[in-house]
């Protein structure tokens, strides 16, 4: 089979955060760990071009999808395989939005990331295999890659015997019992000593590893972010109230304060009264421009992103923040205040 | 304390007439006299429409339900609303069963959610399976929204107290004896005492809930005398996820409360209830945590039900209370919705306990398809769709009213699956 | 960083404005503050008012 190989800026070998916001070139053959993905698949199979792609440039935007897809189509793909992503989260989200969107053109794709990789929950009906949570992982994943094409190329499909990352759904259904009779035998076995027995699984919340720190505020560019729905007064760009499915920027050049009635917030999750008196209430631009003025802030960011944090599933929540991270970075922004309600 | 007697009347039938009466199960409604419970300036004019089991019906915006009941001619139920608080408690409260009145239409801080009367919210929802009396509004020019919202909470508990009263003098169906929570310190047999910790939001305006007659922002946890909750002690005035309210009805027939009754002097003593706020402070929310796992313990609990109100901050009280008494010693449930995502595959829990137990309502986002109905009422365009009132529509779950009680009224639960990726 | 209430993360209606205005400023030089320590693991930086009143 002819393969095109997917990889961010970084396993190309073109730099790390500093080159993050490349845009997408060709190169011909393996680069990278595809030049090991190649020796263990030998000569049945050939990596015919690699497509490279920063990660803020490809995680920032939907877009970035299509324009990979559309060159690895021309690169003569018969397969896509991108990544191994291992845990990094706009590498991974790339990797999972070009396989979604070239399985769902009928070009068959793989992407390799950890199970925990944020990106996951994107790859849509594209297989996805596991890779290590880091790139010392490389060689085992790399194989596990190289057995799930040769799989591929036979025509079967990939299970979780094949290193395939199986995604436990919480399907709904109706049953029996309302849940306040299923509470009160729950407590009842609980007291009777079956201790751990619960319907929804406890724990399992992530923990972020905290970036380094920006070394002095006034030399830094400082953005403002918010999931307090706050948007132009009559809500133009109709942000939902609950359920985000997106997110929005607004230009703040030269505005000092968020003005009563020109500004409001659309969350439905909490009382806004005081937040329409004073929507620098929930977003501080008043204070954050003083202080720019003053010199505390180096500068302050152009725009601020926003959605609504109000009954968003905790996936999309994170895929909003890994477009965020690579939003402003990809602006040059290197910390930001993000409130939230 | 006495014990409370519920009078239950079984509406099987429902209609419109000149004059509300009751009879043989079915409940007539005087258009003419539920009007003039609404008069009230914040209100232009109302719509009286009844929508009940198997009816195509769509009932957009729904507002807050409310149970008929009357202690008798002249009410005596929703004390500090149209009862004096310090009434006499227990006697004999009777009960419209299968009925309820409700309220829908726009109203700027309500999230819009929906009621079926047949298909799968019907279903999904515990307003699908009543015999609902539905009041159209048109708020008066000169008012404001939180005016019209007042007035038609006071019409709809005057609408509640109306109704019932037709059925005082009628044979009853039932007569429920409820008697009052095992004191601490007396003898359970060796039964395990269970309570029930009933968080209330408490947010300000269209976001709070009213203990007689005014909102337990700022109070401490409190127990309860549950015949008062039976009595409309409890009334809401909360307008968010339509799937995670808790309407006025439902305070009414709390459900964890029954489901201890239910069990009461065989698996267990039922110990009581305590209400809380849900304050909009972490500190504040840690407090009114601790203050409660020491009341139930002070209370003699062994064990408690938690529920909330609402989500996000919501889950964080509810998590900090489950916490705090298992440290206690306590055994402790909490009844959450999972936010797992349309597909289900993320994760459940937005806030989660560090131990302790969890039963799951349902998924906030899983779609359900529902079919075109042949009337809507509460509007024209359901905006959540955009798409005409009585059309076929795809909805999440978190639309449809009460679909994922927080109460723990419904029938909706998760289970793990496998799944390699999503279906093309 | 706590704030006083989820419908105001950056405000406090029950301040007098110019109160209101100092706690706000208070509030966004904290997360200045927090922006530029390092830190291992999720860390609460709690903002003491009277210290900047």
């Amino acid at each position: 089979m002819r393969i095109v190989h997917y990889v961010n800026q970084f396993y190309a070998g073109l730099g790390g955060e500093e080159a993050a916001g490349s845009g997408p070139r060709v190169l011909d053959g393996t680069v990278g760990p595809g030049r090991l993905l190649a020796q263990l698949l030998g000569d049945a199979h050939q990596i015919v071009a690699t497509i490279v792609c920063g990660d803020d440039y490809a995680a920032s935007t939907d877009a970035a999808a299509a324009e990979l897809l559309e060159m690895t189509r021309d690169a003569g793909a018969e397969l896509l395989v991108a990544g191994p992503a291992f845990g990094s989260g706009r590498y991974g989200l790339a990797c999972a939005r070009l396989v979604a969107a070239a399985q769902a053109a009928g070009l068959p794709a793989l992407a390799a990331m950890h199970p925990d990789n944020p990106g996951l929950t994107e790859a849509g009906a594209a297989p996805v295999v596991a890779a290590g949570a880091t790139s010392r992982q490389m060689r085992p994943t790399l194989q596990t890659v190289a057995a799930a094409i040769e799989k591929l190329a036979t025509g079967a499909t990939l299970t979780v015997a094949d290193g395939r990352v199986a995604r436990a759904a919480r399907t709904g259904r109706l049953v029996e019992q309302r849940a306040a009779a299923r509470a009160v035998e729950l407590v009842l076995r609980r007291l009777a000593g079956e201790r751990d027995l619960t319907e929804v699984p406890i724990g399992g919340f992530d923990v972020v590893a905290p970036s380094a720190p920006v070394e002095a505020a006034a030399s830094a560019t400082i953005a403002l972010v918010t999931e307090g729905a706050v948007v132009p007064a009559g809500n133009p760009d109709r942000l939902e109230s609950a359920r985000a499915t997106r997110w929005l920027r607004y230009p703040i050049e030269g505005i000092d304060s968020l003005a009563s009635g020109e500004w409001e917030s659309v969350d439905g999750g909490f009382a806004t009264t005081a937040a329409n008196a004073d929507p620098n209430r929930v977003l501080p631009l008043d204070a954050a421009r003083t202080l720019e003025r003053e010199g505390t802030i180096g500068r302050l960011h152009n725009e601020f992103l926003v959605t609504v944090g109000n009954g968003t599933p905790v996936a999309t929540a994170r895929r909003f923040g890994v477009e965020w991270a690579a939003e402003l970075r990809k602006a040059g922004v290197q910390a930001a205040i993000l409130t939230a309600t | 304390m006495s014990a409370l007697r519920r009078i239950i009347h079984d509406v099987r039938s429902l209609k419109l007439g000149n004059a509300t009466r009751y009879e043989q199960h079915q409940l007539v409604v005087g258009q003419d006299q539920v009007a003039a419970l609404f008069a009230d300036p914040a209100l232009a004019s109302v719509r009286v429409h009844t929508a009940v089991p198997g009816d195509r019906v769509r009932i957009i915006a729904p507002l807050d339900v409310v149970e008929p009941r009357s202690k008798g001619p002249g009410g005596g139920v929703f004390p500090g609303w149209i009862a004096r608080v310090n009434r006499k408690r227990g006697g004999d409260t009777h009960v419209l069963r299968g009925a309820a009145v409700l309220a829908a239409g726009y109203l700027p801080r309500n999230q819009e959610g929906l009621i079926d009367m047949s298909g799968p919210a019907a279903e999904r929802s515990p307003f699908g399976q009543t015999h609902n009396v539905v009041i159209e509004f048109d708020r008066a020019d000169d008012a404001s929204w939180q005016e019209a919202e007042v007035a038609l909470r006071r019409g709809l508990l005057a609408l509640a107290v109306h109704l019932a009263d037709a059925a005082v003098d009628a044979t009853p169906d039932a007569i429920e004896e409820l008697a009052p929570p095992h004191r601490a310190g007396t003898s359970t047999g060796g039964l395990p005492r269970v309570g029930a910790i009933t968080n209330l939001q408490t947010q300000g305006a269209f976001k709070d809930v009213f203990v007689y007659g005014r909102s337990m922002a700022g109070s401490l946890p409190t127990l309860f005398d549950p015949a008062e909750i039976e009595d409309g002690a409890v009334v809401s005035g909360q307008y968010g996820h339509p799937a995670l309210r808790n309407p006025t009805y439902l305070h009414q027939n709390h459900p964890v409360i029954a489901e201890l009754r239910a069990r009461d002097g065989q698996d267990l003593c039922f110990a009581g209830v305590v209400l809380c706020p849900e304050p909009v402070q972490q500190a504040d929310k840690e407090l009114v945590s601790t203050h409660a796992a020491w009341l139930c313990r002070t209370a003699g609990f062994d064990a408690a039900i938690v529920t909330k109100e609402g989500a996000g901050n919501a889950d964080n009280d509810l998590m900090l209370k489950v916490d705090a008494l298992e440290a206690d010693g306590l055994t402790a449930v909490a009844l959450y919705a999972e936010l797992s995502g349309a597909d289900g595959t993320g994760p459940p829990l937005v806030a989660g306990p560090r131990r302790g137990a969890v039963v799951s309502t349902g998924n906030y986002d899983q779609r359900v398809k529902l079919p075109a109905v042949e009337r809507a009422f509460g509007g024209t365009r359901l905006r959540i769709a955009d798409a005409e009132a009585t059309a076929a529509v795809e909805v999440p779950t978190a639309a449809i009213l009460c679909a994922l009680s927080p109460l723990g009224a419904g029938r909706l639960t998760c289970r793990s699956e496998q799944q390699l990726g999503a279906t093309a | 960083m706590p704030g006083r209430g989820i419908p105001y993360p950056a405000g406090d209606p029950d301040l007098p404005p110019p109160a209101e205005q100092a706690w706000r400023r208070r509030l966004v030089q904290r997360a200045l503050e927090a922006v530029t320590t390092a830190i291992e693991r999720p860390t609460i930086f709690d903002v003491r008012e009277e210290a900047h009143a």
